[in-house]
């Protein structure tokens, strides 16, 4: 193992090393100002991303080329990228590059929209902010794993550290939240490692690239591999939020602290998502896309389904929220559809669709999510659809932006929702999956009933009086600047994305 | 013949532990004092430590009993003991017929699965532990599986095992977390 490429993880060192400092900060300081934390927090976050740039750049200028989408794609030729570094256990793909800057992003306005919530201690702690930033160096290193052991240890560092998370808030919900996720997190983790172990158990290999190369072995214990892979694919959909593994997500969004739930529905899904698109596209590839693609449309057209189906009938905006959650895993899944005869151009456009779409939800999802958390009275969180009425009126800056999401992930133009729709659809369809894509449209198309419900909440519906005797008013919302920040970034971002989808891969070039 | 019964006495020996840690497991599930419970899974783990033993996976046995029987069975009962609702101490499971077919449903399946696997083998099982078992016989002293593993984790995969430690830092940090929430 050539120790050296250890410099390649230098973004996780400086998350982890944000993380140890924001912890013992909490304990040193005694009369903190009460950005102190979050800013700190928010400095990993941010030089985690510079450090990660720097890789990037540096990778390219000496390779002349930069990194490819993933590691089956890579040149054999001497001389050539090769992205599996130390001992193979992590590849520096493009990908990888991809899953670790949405993580941090996710991080970051977490962070930014968590930072005011001072009136609650256990939220404004340095363990807060620490295990955020643990979270979110877990997803980075599951951006980066190549092999099922550090797959494994870094989805877990993941899961632990959002357990913990979700039930940071001092009440009962908040705590139900956390024991459900923790109870059936396990549960999905154990479905995980007994498929590792099967297919370990069978072929001997722990390298996702390499436990499905053609071999004697491979054909000779067929049932085990299969029963493997099968036991994973079930844990890895349960992460994602896939139907009919899906029955956690609506309970631990509604119960958990806004910003986690805005950290869970975006950071941890797309480092979920890492897996699945490492498993779809090392692992199975064009070679086996016959056996497992199948699964994978039935799954994503069953999601879309669920998700948009019960997300028509909520009246908790935070709740609608997690199940149009469910519904764009649905959308996701379709980006992951291999054919069979695919060739690695495909693939890798495929997998920028994708990552687009992971981006571009990520940025959607947390801006709604920072609205969500703002809207509030007497210091009571307000969720329900009604409490949003005269929101326009109050606060406009505000309901345009929440406007503007959720336009955006309904999938209208010009929004970066609509073109990472029709980028997943087109790669969908592109691959033969003409059928799944058609009826992602069709859900699409069904899903502006209850997105547009909160525009109208906000905009058309009539106010009422809060106490009886008072004038009526619109919705309040708390001032925070973080969160504004995050929001009106979230919202410039939503538009740019959408009126200049090529920008981030301009980028890469 | 003094083989013979040596095999035959193994078998039987087998054959009580595997009962012992089935009877216990199950007592664990349907313990109404929780403690109970507890030391029904201290016992289910130590038949699981000498199953272990019978497939001559000396370490794992070890491991099993340093780390479940010592070390997070003594958390378990520490974790019970020192939290407040001891008094009450049973629990009253809602046992309704749903759940009950749900989980004889679960069980049969996955009953149905490990026969399914083990009828497709390529070795037969039998076959596959007489051989495991000359090979023990013929390998002088103790099986190098713990020293190949040794190298294992802290070569090849020394890594991984370093990241793991991120893993235990995260569950600290998150356990600090839990008990400063309820003592503000």
């Amino acid at each position: 193992m050539n120790w050296s490429e250890l410099s390649e993880l230098l973004p996780v060192g400086v998350v982890l090393a944000a993380a140890l400092v924001v912890v013992f900060l909490d304990l040193v300081i005694a009369h903190k100002d009460r950005y102190a934390l979050p800013m700190v927090a928010l400095a990993g976050c941010v030089l985690g991303l510079g450090s990660l740039i720097q890789n990037y750049l540096s990778l390219t200028t000496y390779y002349k080329q930069s990194p490819p989408w993933f590691s089956g794609a890579a040149e054999t030729a001497a001389g050539a990228f090769n992205p599996l570094i130390l001992g193979g256990h992590f590849s520096i793909d493009l990908f990888g590059f991809a899953i670790a800057g949405v993580a941090l992003l996710a991080g970051a306005l977490s962070v930014l929209s968590s930072a005011h919530e001072e009136d609650d201690s256990a939220l404004s702690s340095g363990e807060y902010y620490g295990l955020i930033l643990l979270a979110v160096a877990g997803m980075m290193l599951l951006g980066f794993a190549h092999d099922f052991l550090t797959l494994l240890v870094s989805l877990e560092i993941m899961s632990i550290s959002t357990y913990i998370l979700a039930g940071s808030r001092r009440d009962l919900k908040s705590g139900e939240a956390a024991l459900k996720y923790l109870v059936l997190g396990a549960f999905s983790t154990a479905f995980l490692m007994m498929g590792i172990a099967f297919i370990y158990g069978a072929t001997g290999k722990l390298s996702l690239s390499e436990v499905l190369i053609p071999s004697e072995q491979l054909v000779s214990s067929a049932f085990l591999i299969r029963g493997g892979l099968a036991l994973l694919l079930v844990g890895v959909l349960f992460k994602v939020g896939a139907a009919p593994f899906h029955f956690w997500i609506p309970d631990v969004y509604e119960g958990a602290p806004t910003g986690v739930t805005g950290l869970m529905a975006t950071g941890v899904k797309a480092a979920a998502f890492a897996v699945l698109g490492r498993l779809a596209f090392e692992t199975f590839g064009p070679r086996y896309a016959h056996d497992w693609a199948w699964l994978f449309a039935a799954a994503a057209v069953l999601t879309m389904a669920v998700g948009n189906f019960l997300a028509l009938r909520q009246e908790n905006v935070k709740r609608m929220l997690a199940y149009s959650g469910i519904a764009h895993t649905g959308y996701l899944l379709l980006g992951f559809l291999v054919s069979p005869n695919a060739d690695g151009i495909m693939l890798a456009d495929q997998l920028q669709n994708a990552v687009f779409y992971l981006l571009a939800y990520a940025l959607m999802t947390l801006g709604a999510f920072g609205v969500v958390g703002l809207v509030r009275e007497d210091g009571r969180r307000l969720e329900r659809l009604e409490d949003f009425a005269g929101l326009s009126k109050e606060h406009p800056g505000l309901a345009l932006c929440m406007a503007m999401f959720m336009f955006s992930l309904a999938g209208l133009p010009p929004f970066a929702g609509f073109f990472a729709k029709f980028l997943v659809f087109k790669s969908a369809v592109d691959a033969g999956y003409v059928l799944p894509a058609v009826l992602g449209v069709l859900t699409s198309v069904a899903s502006m009933a209850y997105y547009l419900r909160v525009v109208r909440a906000m905009y058309v519906d009539p106010v009422r009086a809060t106490k009886p005797g008072e004038a009526p008013a619109g919705a309040r919302c708390r001032y925070s600047w973080t969160t504004n920040l995050l929001i009106y970034g979230a919202g410039l971002a939503t538009i740019l994305l959408g009126l200049f989808p090529s920008g981030p891969t301009f980028l890469l070039r | 013949m003094v083989r013979a019964m040596h095999s035959m006495l193994a078998t039987l020996l087998f054959w009580i532990v595997v009962l012992m840690t089935v009877t216990a497991a199950t007592f664990v599930v349907v313990a109404r004092n929780i403690l109970h419970a507890a030391f029904a899974l201290a016992v289910a783990f130590l038949g699981v430590a000498g199953i272990y033993i019978f497939l001559h996976a000396d370490f794992l046995a070890a491991v099993q009993l340093i780390v479940y029987v010592g070390g997070i069975i003594v958390l378990v009962m520490f974790a019970i003991m020192f939290s407040a609702h001891t008094q009450e101490g049973t629990v009253e499971p809602r046992r309704t017929w749903l759940a009950l077919g749900g989980g004889a449903l679960v069980a049969g399946v996955v009953l149905a699965a490990t026969i399914m696997l083990i009828n497709r083998l390529q070795v037969p099982l039998a076959e596959a532990n007489a051989h495991a078992d000359a090979a023990y016989r013929t390998t002088a002293s103790a099986a190098p599986g713990e020293i190949a593993l040794g190298h294992v984790l802290l070569g090849e995969y020394l890594l991984p095992f370093e990241v793991a430690s991120i893993l235990i830092l995260a569950a600290l940090v998150g356990a600090v977390a839990i008990v400063r929430k309820e003592t503000r």
